[in-house]
């Protein structure tokens, strides 16, 4: 069953990528989407059914080939497949008539295939396929223009950026098969359960982890190749981009937990990392023009929610974040589809405005993931994100700062949010075009994202009122000992959250609403301009890493052909020294008499000095 | 059955020298034919192979009064080589389907059959005989077939190996003669040297005799710093010899190590590790800068090779089971990859009549099939996972991790992963992506079926490990026995 669901996508890249040619659009939309749909049924049954197990002996010497179908991959896996279903669906609309129509499919289903390897898995060398594969299809997606030079360069830079992540995760797998001699990940969480002492190395193991987790879900300082991979098609950065693959980082901490739960120290660097990446990235968000761009950074950011929440020890209200996030990112990302592609190509905000006339449907949709993503009382995004803030007061590893750090992050969240609908949808519009609306095929998946936006919050309610993702979650996490907050000052704090959620969508609608008629004050237009840049940290790697990295290259190939000159001349040495002996080759006997005479007089001497 | 693997290839060769008519198309598909049914017969005992220690072994007396004997036989190392001699002679012959010179397949077969003979031979003056005869075809296929600089190539290619062979010529002589002493007798035959391997150990020469083995292994493998003959011979290689040259003679290097240097002298192995792990240090950050640094295509994969042949010497200077695995598992999926890339550069040479990246430009938008290989063939030179190199390099990392000899290597060697990701990416997008410039046939059905059986294998041994793991292990298992009992 376990690996059907993965077979399937997979069965789909196949067909599609060797014989994609022959099929007529729109048939490679078709059955690419009808796979995933049937994938995503058999994780609903798996999920009714409690759950299943697969392995084949040894795959390396040592190391099953194990699949592992709990709660935790089988929540993961409803979203993966759920929501890949919906983009899916959506982009046989909006890739129509691109002449790669069927090499998007096929690439679309092996992510879908190589994601649900990674969720599934159940030991880490099984999971580096998936993650690198995923990593594998992102690269091929960010650059599926790829007769575009700049979309290549974008698409490098994404897959060389996570390998240094990567290379994190490879040397914590080999500390971790050190330490407990095996590497499938429910036998290591056995062993850490019966085990009194930790072993040491631990921690280091942990960061290595932690490490691959930072390059996958694009968290600081390794955060910046997300905006750049905004080059691929937008149901891409839907799909991958925002709600499945960069989510992977929070959910290899999950599916670590056992070992973080236990080590306080690693997590609280967790914690710190995913602060600062939410507030950097929120701010960045503030500076931006491209209309996925401004989208990119909020998702930058609200993964640094969810590392908050694993370092604090929240599994699962990061994982309840991850859930919300895929709806409302993937909406606001498919709205914006919508939007350029009815604008024929146009992405900059500064020639939009004034979209809900000519968009209605979309201008819903739109205003819906905004709200949400703003953390408008009562939708999705607002209980995901305020159990977050919460959980920095009550859980183990959190503290005051990175609550009040945390809601000043959830004040520019709404803020940049609406700063993103007000531009696009309100005010008069700016640009040339006829804007158009979507067609149905484009539409009708948003509508589902949108009632998920809007509704799914639902689903866990603070006490005392229902909470069904935290029990159901429960078995699949470490435990970790909270420190109950009374249901009071739970509200008390919601309503808190509320407020400044609040106050953020007031302030962005009213500065942005009228923006290009008033005078912004110099001091922020500096910041917006800082800001664009993602505050110069591509700058910094290129002049710090990059460019001394290409100069060493060119040194080191130069100093290759010195090194082979070295031998060649050595080599020529001999030859010359050969030439000059051969000299000695006269034909004369009287000459060789000569010689022989010359060294067995050298001889003498030489024995008897000695 | 390995005699005929050996030998069978010298007669058809023969057989093609002594044709009455000067005909390539009779050539190539006897070469074709021969290899054809040969790697059928090769993978007949590759899954006929007991699963421990040395197999289908064969003595007949050769040189008595020497102690050398004619003596071979396979084990799990040996295998999976003798089964890629003669698929990728196969495969050499399909690229080369457009040369006209009968000598050229003839040659491609005398280099199959010495091929053959280094990695079956167990008794070391046979074995230095084919390590030798070797030479001879690769040079006449490099020097007279190659490209503008060929004969400069082929000489330098020549002097590098025949400096190691030297040496390991007196290292072989050295050993019988140490060794006569216990076990009663001048004797080449390396079952029996073994026996005498604890006495060695005792010796103060044997570090002499490492060495001696260990120069030839190395510049054949090739190391840092002995490795620059590598970029010539496979830039001026034809398609062929740098199939040859990557898929198997480097492999004989590393082969050699583990066999002789690890098999003979592994007191002496442990002693030098550290020194052979900074080698490997070096080969797998220096290879891997250098190609970054690469302007001409076929030069940038042979720069590659330096950088994953350092993983094979990491995991043999483990000394570890897992590290031993890695070096294996790496030479064979380095022999598939490697080989296919040279496969594929060489057919777009043909086509573009340049190897000069620049030159080139959105190939895979004019050749989506040749393109896509290459691309395939550049991610498995990366260690994708999903394709065979990452086990390889994986298992060599994990296995210097394990062993306390290298741990702290590991922490260096690493990073040159992340360099070649970066020059193989670059690679891709410079040759593969971007705007179509000109419109070139895509592969025919030749050199698809050349290619077609590498793609495969580069994917299945990716991911069904167990295809190869249990071979290795039978041929490790016994070794490491047999090293632990010494020290």
């Amino acid at each position: 069953m376990l690996l059907l669901t993965i077979l399937l996508p997979f069965l789909g890249f196949l067909t599609l990528g060797l014989f994609g040619r022959r099929f007529r659009e729109p048939a490679p939309g078709v059955l690419a989407s009808g796979l995933v749909l049937l994938s995503f049924l058999l994780v609903v049954y798996l999920a009714l059914a409690g759950g299943a197990r697969f392995a084949v002996g040894d795959w390396l010497p040592g190391i099953p080939f194990a699949l592992l179908g709990d709660r935790l991959s089988i929540y993961m896996a409803l979203v993966v497949t759920g929501i890949g279903f919906l983009i899916h669906v959506y982009a046989i609309g909006y890739m129509a008539k691109d002449p790669g129509y069927s090499r998007f499919f096929a690439y679309f289903n092996f992510f879908i295939a190589m994601m649900l390897t990674l969720v599934f898995a159940d030991s880490y060398p099984v999971m580096f396929i998936g993650w690198e594969g995923v990593g594998l299809a992102s690269f091929l997606l960010i650059g599926f223009w790829y007769q575009e030079w700049k979309n290549a360069d974008s698409a490098r830079k994404a897959f060389v950026v996570n390998r240094i992540g990567d290379l994190g995760f490879l040397l914590g797998m080999a500390l971790l098969y050190k330490l407990f001699g095996t590497l499938q990940i429910s036998a290591i969480r056995e062993a850490m359960a019966s085990s009194l002492v930790l072993p040491a190395g631990l921690a280091l193991a942990g960061t290595l982890l932690f490490l691959g987790a930072i390059g996958k879900s694009a968290q600081v300082p390794l955060m910046v190749w997300l905006p750049d991979a905004m080059a691929g098609p937008t149901p891409v950065s839907a799909l991958i981009h925002a709600a499945t693959m960069v989510t992977a980082g929070v959910y290899l901490l999950a599916r670590s937990s056992f070992l973080y739960a236990n080590l306080p120290d690693v997590s609280y660097w967790i914690a710190v990392i995913g602060l600062v990446t939410a507030l950097y990235a929120a701010l960045a968000a503030l500076g931006q023009w491209d209309i996925k761009r401004i989208i990119a950074y909020s998702t930058i950011s609200q993964l640094g929610y969810m590392f908050l929440a694993a370092g604090v020890g929240a599994y699962w209200i990061a994982l309840f974040h991850v859930m919300t996030h895929a709806f409302y990112k993937a909406l606001l990302f498919l709205s914006s589809g919508s939007v350029i592609h009815a604008l024929g190509g146009e992405q900059d905000v500064r020639r939009m405005g004034g979209l809900r006339k000519y968009l209605p449907r979309t201008h819903l949709h739109g205003l819906a993931g905004a709200l949400s993503l703003a953390g408008f009382p009562l939708l999705a995004g607002f209980w995901s994100k305020d159990a977050i803030v919460s959980a920095t007061l009550s859980y183990p590893f959190g503290g005051v700062g990175f609550y009040a750090v945390a809601l000043f992050t959830a004040f520019l969240t709404a803020t940049y949010a609406m700063r993103w609908y007000v531009l696009v949808f309100l005010g008069d519009y700016r640009g040339q075009g006829h804007p158009h609306e979507a067609p149905p095929v484009m539409t009708l998946p948003n509508d589902v994202l949108a009632l998920g936006a809007v509704f799914a919050g639902f689903l866990a309610l603070p006490k005392p009122l229902w909470n069904l993702i935290e029990p159901y979650l429960a078995p699949a996490l470490a435990h970790v000992e909270v420190q109950e907050l009374s249901p009071a000052a739970e509200w008390g704090l919601l309503l808190v959250g509320a407020a400044v959620a609040l106050a953020g969508i007031y302030a962005g609608y009213a500065f942005f609403s009228n923006y290009f008629r008033r005078r912004v004050p110099a001091w922020y237009q500096s910041f917006e301009r800082a800001g664009e840049q993602g505050f110069y940290a591509d700058w910094l790697y290129n002049t710090f890493l990059v460019n001394p990295a290409k100069e060493l290259a060119f040194f080191l190939g130069l100093s290759d052909r010195g090194l082979d000159g070295g031998y060649r001349y050595g080599a020529l040495g001999v030859a010359a020294l050969g030439r000059w002996l051969a000299r000695l080759q006269t034909g004369y006997v009287r000459f060789y008499a000569l010689l022989v005479l010359a060294f067995a007089a050298v001889f003498a001497i030489w024995g008897v000095i000695r | 059955m390995v005699s005929l693997l050996i030998f069978v290839p010298f007669l058809a060769a023969l057989v093609i020298a002594l044709w009455q008519e000067d005909d390539a198309a009779f050539a190539k598909r006897f070469a074709l034919g021969v290899s054809g049914v040969l790697t059928l017969v090769a993978l007949g005992l590759y899954f006929r192979y007991p699963g421990q220690g040395f197999a289908f072994e064969e003595r007949l007396p050769w040189l008595p009064s020497l102690g050398a004997g004619y003596h071979v036989g396979l084990d799990g190392i040996a295998l999976p080589f003798v089964v890629l001699t003669a698929l990728l002679t196969a495969v050499s012959v399909l690229a080369s389907w457009r040369k006209t010179d009968r000598a050229f397949f003839a040659l491609l077969l005398v280099l199959e059959g010495a091929l053959t003979g280094v990695f079956a031979a167990l008794d070391l003056l046979l074995f230095f005989l084919f390590f030798e005869i070797v030479l001879v075809p690769m040079y006449f296929v490099i020097a007279v077939w190659g490209y503008e600089n060929a004969r400069y190539a082929a000489v330098k290619f020549l002097l590098y190996s025949l400096f190691g062979s030297v040496f390991m010529l007196a290292a072989i002589l050295g050993t019988a003669y140490l060794a006569s002493g216990t076990l009663g007798g001048l004797t080449f035959d390396f079952p029996k040297l073994q026996k005498a391997a604890p006495y060695l150990a005792t010796l103060p020469a044997a570090a002499w005799l490492f060495w001696g083995f260990a120069l030839a292994f190395l510049i054949k493998l090739p190391s840092f710093p002995l490795h620059t003959w590598l970029p010539h011979a496979h830039t001026q290689a034809p398609t062929a010899g740098s199939i040859f040259l990557a898929g198997l003679l480097l492999k004989m290097g590393g082969y050699g190590l583990i066999r002789f240097n690890l098999g003979l002298f592994p007191a002496e192995l442990k002693r030098f590790s550290a020194f052979l792990a900074v080698l490997a240090v070096i080969s797998i950050l220096y290879g891997a800068y250098v190609t970054l640094a690469q302007r001409d295509l076929k030069r940038l994969i042979a720069n590659s090779s330096v950088n994953h042949m350092g993983y094979v010497l990491l995991g043999i200077a483990s000394m570890s089971a897992i590290g031993l695995h890695g070096a294996v598992y790496q030479m064979v999926a380095h022999g598939i990859i490697t080989g296919l890339m040279f496969l594929m550069v060489g057919l777009l040479a043909d086509r573009t009549h340049t190897r000069e990246i620049g030159a080139m430009r959105g190939i895979y938008a004019s050749m989506p099939v040749l393109g896509g290989i290459l691309w395939l063939a550049l991610l498995g030179g990366l260690g994708l996972p999903g394709l065979a190199g990452f086990l390889g390099e994986y298992q060599s990392l994990w296995g210097a991790f394990e062993s306390g000899l290298t741990r702290g290597y590991v922490w260096f060697a690493i990073f040159g992963i992340l360099i070649l990701v970066g020059a193989m990416l670059w690679t891709i997008q410079r040759v593969l992506l971007g705007a179509k410039e000109k419109d070139y046939p895509d592969l025919d059905p030749i050199e698809l079926a050349a290619a077609a059986p590498l793609v495969f294998l580069a994917v299945l041994l990716g991911l069904v490990p167990a295809l190869l793991t249990p071979w290795i292990d039978g041929g490790i298992q016994p070794l490491l026995a047999f090293v632990r009992g010494i020290l």
